[in-house]
């Protein structure tokens, strides 16, 4: 059985941006247990993920891919 | 600009300098290989530069680790001078484009154009007659106040006035009565 762990991953809010990180968000919700939360310049997203799954890389790349689509 | 390789986390980062690849290049780099890599972005601690991670999808060797950087620095390059290419002609891509739309939009556009036109000309025409009646008419009135004395009337002023006065006259008699 695989080892949950809290993954956390800082996304700059001048490079991704905000809307297209809620949206990421709301579509990994329905898979983990995801929290986004503001702080500073950056917007801090944790996730509740198996640490052998790279969720929080493949987050933040679903996460530029929308804001790339957004521009 | 030195790459660190961490083999274990199966990734490499790098920075970037926004000042020679501005951030529209580096997402267009980025959407290239955003199938093939999970990619991450983040600024760095220096100013003018973005720090880049790439992570291999599958187990990688130092090599190919290697390779992938190698790729995505090519690929700055393409985007780089693509957008150039397409600032440079951006004009001339315009000016093609609105003729294919002209032409495919027919002579009717044309004909429709030249008919506002005309309406343009026409009402032009007819503001500067008017314009050219008003500074008659004032210069006519500037003489007749230089020349005339206004005991003359020559604009008939006295006559309006009395008829008026005399309207009035009858009006406030009819409502005393």
């Amino acid at each position: 059985m695989k080892k949950e762990k809290d993954i956390k991953i800082r996304l700059e809010n001048s490079i991704y941006n905000t809307k297209c990180i809620k949206q990421a968000a709301l579509d990994f919700s329905s898979s983990i247990d995801i929290v986004i939360k503001k702080n500073g310049n950056y917007t801090e997203v944790s996730m509740i993920a198996s640490d052998e799954d790279d969720v929080a890389f493949e987050f933040a790349n679903y996460a530029l891919f929308l804001t790339i689509q957004l521009k | 600009m030195k790459a660190s390789i961490d083999l274990k986390g199966n990734l490499v980062s790098f920075t970037v300098n926004t000042e020679i690849y501005s951030k529209d290049v580096i997402y267009k780099a980025c959407y290239v290989f955003i199938d093939k890599m999970y990619i991450l972005l983040d600024v760095s601690n220096k100013k003018d530069l973005i720090l880049v991670t790439l992570k291999g999808k599958t187990a990688l060797s130092k090599k190919e680790i290697e390779k992938l950087e190698g790729e995505f620095m090519n690929e700055l390059l393409n985007s780089l001078l693509r957008s150039k290419i397409s600032k440079r002609n951006q004009k001339l891509l315009e000016h093609i484009v609105g003729g294919a739309m002209g032409a495919a939009l027919g002579v009717n556009v044309v004909k429709e154009s030249n008919k506002s036109e005309d309406a343009n000309l026409e009402d032009t025409i007819r503001a500067k007659e008017i314009e050219d009646a008003v500074e008659a008419l004032k210069i006519q009135l500037a003489e007749i106040e230089s020349n005339g004395d206004y005991e003359n009337d020559e604009l008939g002023i006295r006559k309006i006035a009395s008829v008026k006065k005399c309207k009035k006259v009858k009006l406030n008699k009819g409502r005393s009565k």
